[in-house]
């Protein structure tokens, strides 16, 4: 029956709709936030930061640390090896 | 000799009223589901009046029956009105005292304003006027 063909492919024609917009609304996020994570990379990591590892990595671990820091000490006697 | 494949009169209004209401339903999902707009209050209340109608319409295609604009129309109808009610306190005429949303989002939340004009609530009710307009000219077509 021709009726069933108009009516399944608009149904499939709205949920096609639905996923590529959706895909295409998410990429433009995470491409906007991506951006802005590279701006204020700048904020973290300074020209005499200590840096491990290549400065293209896609994730930066930003480490905060104060030496006179009792609970850095703690954590960093405990973990070291995981970061380093 | 009868063709039984020609289509029945209004088929074409109802399955356009239909493709209205699934438009309508996909965008309002895309709205809170993609786009993560939350809805508030009286969006909630449109929607109970919209979703089904993407079923009822869709029932009523196969066959055509007449009867599904008895079913559909006060479901339209009721959208309409709170969509009417939602677009005046948007636009300031009713005062935000006396309206619903207490908790969770704001009704007067603006999230779209396409061309100047046209904000969520006002998608909502241009929505549900075409489709009591295609109702009613359905109703008229096969009654």
């Amino acid at each position: 029956m021709k009726t069933h063909v108009i009516f399944a492919v608009s149904v499939v024609v709205l949920i096609l709709a639905f996923v590529v917009g959706s895909s295409y609304y998410k990429g433009k996020q995470a491409e906007k936030i991506g951006f802005l994570a590279q701006e204020d990379a700048e904020l973290f990591v300074r020209e005499h930061s200590q840096t491990l590892g290549s400065d293209d990595a896609k994730v930066y671990l930003i480490e905060f640390m104060d030496p006179a820091c009792e609970t850095c000490a703690a954590f960093l006697t405990k973990f070291a090896s995981v970061f380093f | 000799m009868t063709d039984f494949n020609k289509k029945p009169a209004g088929w074409n209004i109802l399955f356009l009223c239909w493709l209205v209401a699934g438009i309508s339903t996909t965008g309002s999902l895309f709205f809170s589901y993609v786009m993560e707009f939350a809805p508030c209050v009286l969006c909630w209340y449109q929607r109970i009046f919209l979703f089904p109608l993407v079923l009822i319409l869709a029932v009523g295609l196969f066959p055509l029956d007449k009867k599904v604009v008895k079913y559909a129309l006060p479901l339209a109808v009721a959208g309409w009105l709170t969509a009417a009610y939602h677009n005046l306190l948007y636009a300031g005429i009713i005062p935000e005292s006396i309206q619903p949303c207490s908790q969770g989002v704001s009704c007067t939340e603006e999230y779209i304003d396409l061309f100047g004009f046209l904000s969520i609530p006002m998608l909502s009710l241009l929505s549900f006027t075409t489709i009591i307009t295609l109702l009613i000219i359905l109703y008229r077509r096969i009654f």
